[in-house]
């Protein structure tokens, strides 16, 4: 009887202990960053300024043959954890600017890794806006 | 087994204590967050178009009796309607007629090619020289300093045997039938190595009609 009793709080205890042990054996450590969806927010939004000149690059060309296009293109993809790695990205329909100016955009957006990456998946939605002058 | 009364609240904090810890390491999870603020990518306006080149000047000499022009004067197809690309000599024409109050009567000469009927080439090239007359009048030169007339295909400058030829045959001339010529006589100063007029005379040449 009471050794029936503590079992409930024995189990509570070592299911905890043994799935941090995991986590750690697998990776999962303090080392990582947890950011805050504000924090992770920002560091994605710093990512994808940081190649700017790669999305300028994009409109440039665009420009070369249409002068007038501009507009926004809505991205989201997925920020995979403990890579960083930009994976999945798609333009959103509510996008505005041509569809070459979108699939460039996309293409320009794989392969990109969030430095330090994230303990959790990330899925981000970022808008860029093009225009010129 | 069957659960004491007092496993409640311990399990509760056992709940507790699991997402503290999941929420310390931030082990696992999705964070999904969306950015409200678009990242501008701005390119250089484009830069203005170069300024065009400005048309190449239409040229109109005066030559002795003649009044030469850098092109030809452009009609409607068997019309005796100025086309507006030959708006702009006719124009720079006008201007150096009055520019040149000594030209006092000019002679506007149609000519046509051997194609179609002769009268009516006669009557074409007519109605060709008098529409020129009446274009440069309405730009502001004196009605009475010209006239007009047509030789038909009377007077070719080329043969009329290749459309070339008959192409070159179809024109507008502008004789000089009345000026006033001046006349200088001058002489080198010694003194100052400066021309001297001497004898200054003018009188009015008529070309024979």
């Amino acid at each position: 009887m009471k050794y029936e009793a503590r079992l409930p709080a024995a189990r509570a205890t070592l299911i905890p202990l043994s799935l941090l042990a995991a986590c750690m054996l697998s990776g999962c450590s303090v080392s990582y960053h947890a950011r805050s969806p504000e924090d992770y927010k920002q560091a994605t939004r710093a990512l994808l300024e940081s190649r700017e000149s790669t999305f300028k690059q994009c409109y440039e060309g665009v420009i070369a043959t249409t002068p007038d296009a501009a507009g926004t293109v809505a991205v989201q993809f997925t920020l995979e954890e403990k890579t960083g790695k930009i994976v999945s990205p798609a333009a959103l329909p509510e996008s505005t600017a041509p569809e070459p100016l979108r699939q460039c955009v996309v293409e320009g957006l794989n392969g990109l890794a969030l430095d330090p990456p994230d303990q959790r998946k990330g899925i981000a939605t970022m808008t860029f806006d093009f225009a010129r002058g | 087994m069957k659960r004491q009364p007092d496993d409640k609240p311990t399990t509760k904090r056992h709940a507790l204590h699991w997402i503290a810890l999941a929420a310390v390491l931030g082990c696992g999870g999705t964070t999904t967050f969306q950015d409200t603020s678009p990242i501008r990518i701005a390119v250089a306006p484009p830069a203005p178009p170069p300024e065009p080149p400005p048309p190449p000047k239409k040229e109109v000499k005066i030559r002795d009796n003649r009044i030469e022009i850098g092109e030809k004067i452009q009609f409607a197809y068997d019309k005796a309607e100025v086309l507006s690309e030959s708006f702009a000599i006719l124009d720079e024409l006008a201007k150096v007629i009055q520019e040149n109050p000594h030209v006092q009567k000019i002679s506007i000469e149609g000519h046509a090619s051997d194609e179609g009927e002769e009268q009516h080439n006669l009557i074409l090239s007519k109605a060709r020289a008098e529409a020129v007359r009446a274009y440069l009048v309405a730009k502001g030169v004196s009605a009475d300093r010209m006239s007009s007339t047509g030789f038909g295909e009377g007077k070719p400058l080329v043969a009329n045997d290749s459309p070339e030829g008959r192409e070159k045959n179809r024109r507008v001339e502008f004789h000089i039938t009345k000026q006033e010529v001046t006349k200088e006589k001058v002489e080198i100063d010694p003194a100052t190595g400066q021309e001297k007029v001497i004898e200054k005379s003018s009188m009015n040449e008529e070309a024979a009609q």
